[in-house]
Order: C-alpha cells, then sequence, then structure tokens
C-alpha cells in the first residue's frame, strides 16, 4: 500500500471525534457537578439524570475512536519511520506479519474473540443488571428502583471494577440521596 | 558487560517463571481442582475466597516473563509466541474466562454453573498447556531459517515427551492447589479432608512423572546440554526429589499443611531451576532436521542498552512487587472464615 492511498477523512474524523467526546465528558462531568453540590437539584432534573445514565458511553466512543485513529493513522507502517533517529528505521506492516502464523488461526481466533466477549458482555450486563435491581443495600423501598440516578450510580460503579461495585454504586447514590433536602428519611 | 548481562537475563527469565510457576501454580491448582473437592456452594465459595485476594498479583508474574522475554530476547519471544499461537490463544482465553468467573460468580446466581465451569476449564487449560510448551522448547521444534516455527500448529506441538512435561506440570499444578486448599479451608471441614486426601497422590505422581521425564529427556530427546553445569543439573533434579519427599513427610503431620505447601513450592522451584541449566545457553532449541538454528543467546539477545536498563528497572521494581506480596498474604492470612465469603 502506497501512503498516498491512506485514509486520511478516516483518521481526521474518528480523531475530531474523540475529541468531541473529551468535551461532552468535560460538560456531563461538569453539570452533574454543580447540579449535585447545589442543593442536590439534580434530584428534579430528569434531562440531566438521563444525561448521567448515557454518559459512560463518551469515554467508551472517545476510546474506540481513539485507537482507530492510531491504528489506521499508523498505516502502512507497525514503527513510523524515526524522525531524529537513524535514516530508514521503520517497520513497514507487511514486513512485521509472522511467518509462522496462517489467516485460518487468525479468523479462529478472532471468531474466539468475539464469541468469549460476548459470553462476557451479557454476564456484565446480568450483574450490573441485579445491582441495579437491588438498589442501595440499605434504602427503606421509598426510592423507586431502576431511577436514572441508581442506574447511572451501579453502572459507574461496576466500570470501576466488580468487587467495589455494590460499595461504590451504595455510596455513590446514598451521596446523591443525602444531598436531596426533600427525601429527609433518617438512617444509613 | 553485554556477556553478563545476557547470562543475567538468561537466569533473571527463567526466575520469573519460577515465582509465576510457584505463585499461580497453586490458584491454578486450585482452580483445576474445584470439581473434585468442592461439593456445594459455599465450599466453591471457600476456594474461591482462598485464592481470591491473590490471584491477581500472581499471574502478573506471566505478565513479566514474557514482557521480559520480549524485552531481553526478542527473537526468542517471537518463535515461541508467533510458533505457539493457538496454544498461547487458548491459554488467554483460559486465564480470561477464569478471572472473570471469579467476579461474577457472586453476582450472577443464574449463571453459577456456568461460572463454576470457567473457573474449572479456565485454570486445567493454562495448568496443561504451559507444561507442553515448555516441553517444546526443551525437545525442540522445527524452525524455517528466519527462526520461524515450521511445525504443524497447536497438533504438532503435541508429542509423547511435550505430552508428558505437560503432565508433569499439570500434576505439580494440582498438587500445589491442592497444599493450599488444605491450608486455607477451615478446620475441621470436609473440603479439607478431600483437599487432604488428593494432596498425597498428586505429589506421588509429580514425584513418578519426574523420574520418566528425567530418564525420557537424558535417553530419548538428545538435548545437548551444557556440560560444566552438570553438578548444578544434578543438584537440582536432586533438590526437586527431596522437596516433593519432604512434601509428602510433612503432610503426615496433623500441622504440617504450611510445610508441605512451601515444600512443594521448593520442589517447583528447583524443577524451574533444572530446566534453565538444562537449557543454557539456549532459548529455543530446534530439531535436528530443522532448516534453521536454534534459538539461542547469542543471536536472540537485544541491545546492551536495552538490557541495561532492564536490570536497573528490575532492580527497583522486584523488591516493590515482592514488598506488597508479602503485605498481601500477610493481610490475607490464616483459614477461610465464614464471614470472609462476602463477595464470592
Amino acid at each position: 500500500m502506497v501512503v498516498e492511498d491512506m485514509p486520511v477523512n478516516l483518521v481526521f474524523q474518528s480523531y475530531h471525534l474523540m475529541v468531541a467526546m473529551y468535551g461532552l465528558i468535560m460538560v456531563t462531568s461538569i453539570l452533574v457537578l454543580v447540579f449535585t453540590f447545589r442543593g442536590g437539584r439534580i434530584a428534579r432534573m430528569r434531562w440531566l439524570q438521563w444525561l448521567a445514565v448515557l454518559s459512560p458511553l463518551w469515554p467508551f466512543i472517545a476510546i474506540q475512536t481513539g485507537w482507530i485513529t492510531a491504528e489506521v493513522g499508523r498505516q502502512p507502517w507497525v514503527v513510523y519511520p524515526s524522525v531524529s533517529g537513524p535514516e530508514g528505521v521503520s517497520l513497514l506492516t507487511a514486513d512485521g506479519i509472522s511467518m509462522s502464523v496462517s489467516a485460518p488461526e487468525l479468523w479462529l481466533t478472532i471468531g474466539l474473540f468475539i464469541v468469549v466477549y460476548l459470553v462476557l458482555l451479557v454476564g456484565w450486563a446480568r450483574v450490573v443488571g441485579r445491582f441495579i435491581k437491588e438498589g442501595p443495600a440499605a434504602e427503606d423501598g421509598d426510592r423507586s428502583e431502576g431511577s436514572p440516578a441508581l442506574a447511572a450510580a451501579a453502572v459507574a460503579g461496576s466500570s470501576v471494577s466488580a468487587e467495589g461495585s455494590v460499595a461504590v454504586a451504595v455510596e455513590v447514590t446514598e451521596a446523591a440521596v443525602a444531598e436531596d433536602g426533600t427525601a429527609a428519611k433518617g438512617g444509613e | 558487560m553485554f556477556e553478563f548481562l545476557s547470562v543475567l537475563w538468561f537466569f533473571l527469565i527463567f526466575v520469573l517463571i519460577a515465582g509465576y510457576f510457584v505463585l499461580d501454580g497453586f490458584d491454578l491448582g486450585v482452580g483445576a481442582l474445584s470439581p473434585f473437592i468442592a461439593k456445594n456452594d459455599e465450599e466453591r465459595a471457600v476456594l474461591r475466597r482462598a485464592i481470591g485476594p491473590v490471584w491477581d498479583g500472581n499471574e502478573v508474574w506471566l505478565l513479566t516473563a514474557g514482557g521480559a522475554l520480549f524485552a531481553a530476547f526478542p527473537n526468542a519471544y517471537a518463535t515461541t509466541f508467533s510458533g505457539f499461537y493457538l496454544a498461547v490463544m487458548l491459554v488467554l482465553f483460559g486465564l480470561i474466562v477464569r478471572a472473570v468467573s471469579f467476579e461474577f460468580r457472586a453476582g450472577d446466581p443464574g449463571w453459577a454453573k456456568l461460572w463454576d465451569g470457567c473457573f474449572f476449564v479456565g485454570s486445567l487449560l493454562p495448568a496443561l498447556l504451559l507444561g507442553v510448551a515448555v516441553g517444546n522448547i526443551f525437545a525442540g521444534i522445527p524452525m524455517d531459517e528466519a527462526g520461524n516455527y515450521a511445525g504443524v500448529p497447536l497438533l504438532g506441538l503435541i508429542t509423547p515427551f511435550t505430552l508428558l512435561t505437560g503432565l508433569l506440570g499439570l500434576a505439580m499444578f494440582l498438587a500445589a492447589g491442592a497444599a493450599w486448599a488444605a491450608l486455607k479451608a477451615p478446620l475441621p471441614s470436609a473440603l479439607r479432608g478431600r483437599a487432604v486426601r488428593l494432596r498425597l497422590p498428586l505429589q506421588v505422581i509429580a514425584l513418578a512423572l519426574f523420574a520418566v521425564v528425567s530418564v525420557f529427556a537424558l535417553a530419548l530427546v538428545g538435548t545437548e546440554m551444557d556440560p560444566a553445569l552438570a553438578p548444578a543439573r544434578w543438584l537440582c533434579a536432586a533438590l526437586v526429589v527431596a522437596a516433593l519427599g519432604a512434601s509428602i513427610v510433612f503432610g503426615r503431620a496433623q500441622d504440617g499443611d504450611l510445610k508441605v505447601f512451601l515444600a512443594q513450592s521448593g520442589a517447583m522451584v528447583a524443577l524451574v531451576a533444572l530446566l534453565a541449566c538444562s537449557m543454557f545457553p539456549v532459548l529455543v532449541n530446534a530439531t535436528p532436521d530443522s532448516v534453521g538454528p536454534a534459538i539461542t543467546l547469542a543471536n536472540a539477545a537485544s541491545s546492551e542498552l536495552s538490557l541495561f536498563w532492564m536490570t536497573v528497572i528490575t532492580a527497583v521494581g522486584l523488591p516493590l512487587v515482592l514488598t506488597y506480596h508479602v503485605i498481601i498474604y500477610r493481610t490475607f492470612r490464616g483459614r477461610v472464615k465464614p464471614e470472609d465469603l462476602t463477595h464470592y
């Protein structure tokens, strides 16, 4: 492949999509922080709650588009020609292919990856769904189950680590509840 | 300096492999034994809790060994990881599903059977295949001029000798797992009883397989071994036998669980040391009918600069790693108690 044939537009668009996601992350974070800590008004702003629920998509898209930028952008090299070092030091992708791995093996492992990751996705969704359904540990049942704030907390918590997620989800939700002056239920 | 660093890193890679063998040995062993010693949900939870806090830090040693191989001996890394592609992928998938089965099992009782199965298979695959890989690099693989593996994918890696080394590795993993389960299970409990009952036969089988593999390796495989290291080899072989023997003897006492585990781990370290002394200075052997040469220190080492900085970083990093291991194992010392089972 010749350098001139490389898909510049794809690299350009994905890079700018990544930066746009960065902007969305900033905007979402600032909005959520401001309205949580100013009298807990977020509890009455359903549109912002829904934005928070959708917000894990922003870093996900940012990561994927960032990788597309990097991996498509560096073609046709594995290692871009050295700018500061010795002349001619580079590695074309075509020269970097392993000779001992055949195409059927690669197809097989790509297929296995897809299968394994699909199973993991369903498994993860089931676990997260359970956390969301159970809700915070010490609630009186006043909060409606599956409300967007709870969902956001559970999803945010589970993306940190499955082990700490129940604790994190409980803490985040309780913090949101505590800030809301109208839900003055006593207790944990 | 370059010669010294190459030799140093040859042995350091084996130190990392030995560390992995001991540390991940018992948690892969526990997983591979789980259907045989844990008969109900609570016992399975105890097993997961016995290795849950430590398995992650243990598995990291495999990554370090692989990474160090990549940095210090890139040709050897390329030949083995590409040549054994499907086997490496199977090990990888095994490790992935095992890891996930820990995290998801408690949170998803509906799929409990799947995750228990993943815990078992995900532990069994690496425990078996890693020994097969080691057998291959010792006995030799067909190589072309460029150092690429030229044999049949995956199936070409299974020969009588490599099957035996795979079984030896598996037996060591299982014995270590039984020793750890006996050490961590509540006392008294049916779980511990089963682990103790399996521990002795597994160690005896490991000892027998070690003898068979050694005879096979010396008599039939015909790999050239550095004559200067012959005393070291005999010493390591003696240590393997002595440590396994000691482990069996300690197992007869009522409170010998920790000593059994430590002696078993010592045997595993001695086994890797024996491998290192048998292979030096070759990293990947080639079969006699190979077109290309074996991968040795001379043709695989990376530059002096790389090796130097690797040494510096390891000198800083390895003590830190060992420190956190000590902290973790001390924090989670003692047998598993019912109140420990919250997350698992």
